[in-house]
């Protein structure tokens, strides 16, 4: 009988319908067959799965997020980042990732990063002489620090699901995402030194004022959203509120640069968005609840458990399943349907469930990066211009410096975990 | 530096971005209900926030209505997505198919879309059925309103789907 379960997702999902429609048909058909419960329950799960108080977040961090980069703020925040590491070998591509950290503050998703940022980051890197392929990978690679520094859209699910503290998750993802900037930064500088790329700007203290004074209002959100989450001082769904709210008050009173339509727009965007990811949530709240009344995951971990106990061959184990699911699913359909199956797994051997969180986040963050599934792959195709198997050639090769920050965060979990031990007590 | 200013050539990109006249959003009956949906849940949820820091005493009642502003807007956001046809699926496997099969699959695809939504409209008119009495924990309103606009939501999902289904059958 669980056997059904699974077939039928899987056999859902492969035919091609949504994958919340393959969820929810899947407890559906499960259900009728074994005739233990009212069939309306999977309506009703469905719906109370929605309902929780982290979630309202969501919709909130898209909003804030999108408000912030049609506010014609990124302008600011670019020349703020020139005059910051403008002046380094190879400035540009510097100003790429130091940029895409002070959106990852503001905004809680990869493809929004790659769509709101890429555009303007590959014309700006085209138009300074430097090569279109390595404008796009790097796009694409400081694109998958948005989720890991918070607000992270990935992580939120993650912690539901989980039923993990939020706030410690995105405490968690702070210092590793910095890390991954710094190791982006040593990739560009070893590039640009090998290719012999220029510097772009002079470095002076008056152009470093004059930016940051005129980047300063756009940001305090994320000094106000980071700092305020990772201290514990709002909750995330505080801070995702306070956040479209000071970002409507900069589009509409500071810089008056948000219309009506503009408003409209960004509004029924950010509905679809939250809708489709709620959706998914809500169908594998049915989903999870099946499985784990079937006690399947326990099987599953002891299946695994049965090959290794090493927790470190585990965690090699888990890394790669990850990735290869990585390659073929959505980040949240990935998150809502496995945290249920590893999660036991991840407890019997000693994983902190935020470790985990980080572990899982960044694994299908690279996942966004690889065919034939990769939602910021078709993005960059689109902005760039270049074909879909050029934009994943371009991409290639900055998968090292995120492997070397994957292992990074999969084997020194107190690097992970310091933040959130010291802030949340 | 290579002569040209790259702060400039920053202002330049952001000048001609913002120069694209915004174009008038493609907004259906869901669409707006959504939008009305999304903004007073914004008004309730702020609300809460500022209770909470000035008052020192959140409203009870605000985590409560957001809670179920957020289930409807979930159905209804649901049939926005619908009609554009954005809800996430695994499309690869469909891809390889050849063209012919590949119309068949869309179809069938399509067709188990529209009849698990259609269950669930009828599975939500069972459960608002039987919470009519049933009041809200804070709110002195029984839960079956919101049950009926989930089914709201519920409705229009499955109509759109319809319609992006006939509509993608006859394209191909």
């Amino acid at each position: 009988m669980t056997a059904l379960l699974f077939v039928a997702f899987l056999g859902l999902l492969c035919i091609g319908v949504p994958v919340a429609v393959a969820l929810g048909g899947a407890s559906l058909i499960y259900v009728w067959a074994e005739g233990m419960l009212p069939p309306l329950v999977v309506l009703h799960r469905m719906a109370a799965g929605v309902d929780s108080f982290p979630l309202l977040a969501i919709p909130f961090f898209i909003m804030s997020g999108s408000l912030m980069n049609s506010a014609g703020i990124t302008e600011r925040i670019y020349s703020f980042a020139l005059a910051l590491v403008g002046w380094l070998r190879g400035g540009l591509g510097h100003v790429n990732v130091v940029g895409s950290v002070i959106f990852a503050g503001m905004s809680g998703t990869a493809v929004a990063d790659a769509g709101g940022l890429g555009n303007i980051e590959i014309k700006a890197m085209k138009d300074h002489g430097y090569p279109l392929p390595f404008a796009v990978g790097l796009t694409g690679a400081s694109s998958t620090i948005g989720p890991i520094i918070p607000p992270s859209l990935p992580m939120v699910i993650f912690g539901v699901m989980a039923n993990t503290s939020i706030g410690q998750l995105f405490a968690a993802g702070l210092i590793p995402g910095l890390l991954m900037a710094l190791t982006l930064m040593c990739w560009v500088a070893f590039v640009s030194h090998r290719q012999g790329f220029k510097r772009d700007a002079a470095f002076s203290v008056a152009t470093l004022g004059r930016t940051g004074k005129r980047a300063f209002l756009p940001m305090m959100t994320p000094v106000l959203l980071v700092g305020g989450m990772t201290t514990g001082a709002f909750t995330p769904t505080e801070a995702a509120i306070a956040a479209t709210f000071y970002a409507l008050f900069l589009g509409t009173v500071v810089y008056r640069t948000l219309t009506w339509r503009g408003l409209v727009r960004v509004t029924a965007e950010t509905l679809e968005t939250t809708a489709i990811v709620l959706l998914i949530v809500a169908a594998a709240s049915i989903f999870g609840w099946l499985v784990t009344t079937t006690r399947v995951t326990e099987q599953v971990a002891t299946w695994v458990l049965a090959i290794t106990r090493e927790p470190w061959a585990v965690l090699l184990l888990v890394n790669i399943f990850l990735l290869i699911v990585g390659c073929f699913l959505e980040t949240i359909a990935a998150i809502t349907i496995l945290v249920p199956v590893l999660m036991p797994l991840m407890l019997a051997i000693g994983v902190d469930p935020v470790h985990f969180g980080l572990i899982m986040v960044l694994n299908l963050m690279i996942g966004l990066l690889t065919p034939p599934v990769g939602m910021v792959l078709y993005i960059l195709a689109r902005v760039s211009g270049l074909s879909f198997e050029a934009t994943m050639r371009a991409c290639a090769p900055f998968l090292i410096p995120l492997f070397i920050c994957l292992g990074l965060v999969t084997y020194w979990p107190s690097m992970v975990l310091w933040l959130p031990t010291m802030m949340y007590r | 530096m290579d002569g040209k200013d790259a702060e400039a050539t920053f202002v330049e990109l952001a000048a001609a971005e913002a120069a694209v006249p915004e174009a008038p959003a493609d907004m259906a009956p869901e669409d707006w209900l959504s939008f009305i949906l999304f903004w007073v849940l914004s008004g309730v949820v702020f609300l809460q926030f500022v209770t909470r820091y000035i008052l020192n005493d959140s409203l009870a009642w605000t985590e409560e209505i957001a809670g179920y502003l957020l289930m409807v807007l979930c159905f209804t956001g649901s049939a926005m997505a619908a009609r554009r046809g954005s809800h996430i699926a695994v499309e690869v496997f469909v891809l390889m198919l050849p063209a012919g099969a590949r119309r068949y699959a869309y179809m069938l695809a399509d067709v188990l879309t529209v009849a698990f939504y259609g269950i669930l409209c009828f599975l939500c008119f069972q459960v608002a059925q039987a919470m009519q009495f049933q009041p809200m924990i804070v709110v002195d309103v029984p839960l079956s309103v919101v049950y009926w606009g989930i089914m709201a939501g519920l409705v229009l999902m499955t109509l759109r789907a319809a319609a992006f289904g006939l509509a993608r059958a006859r394209r191909a």
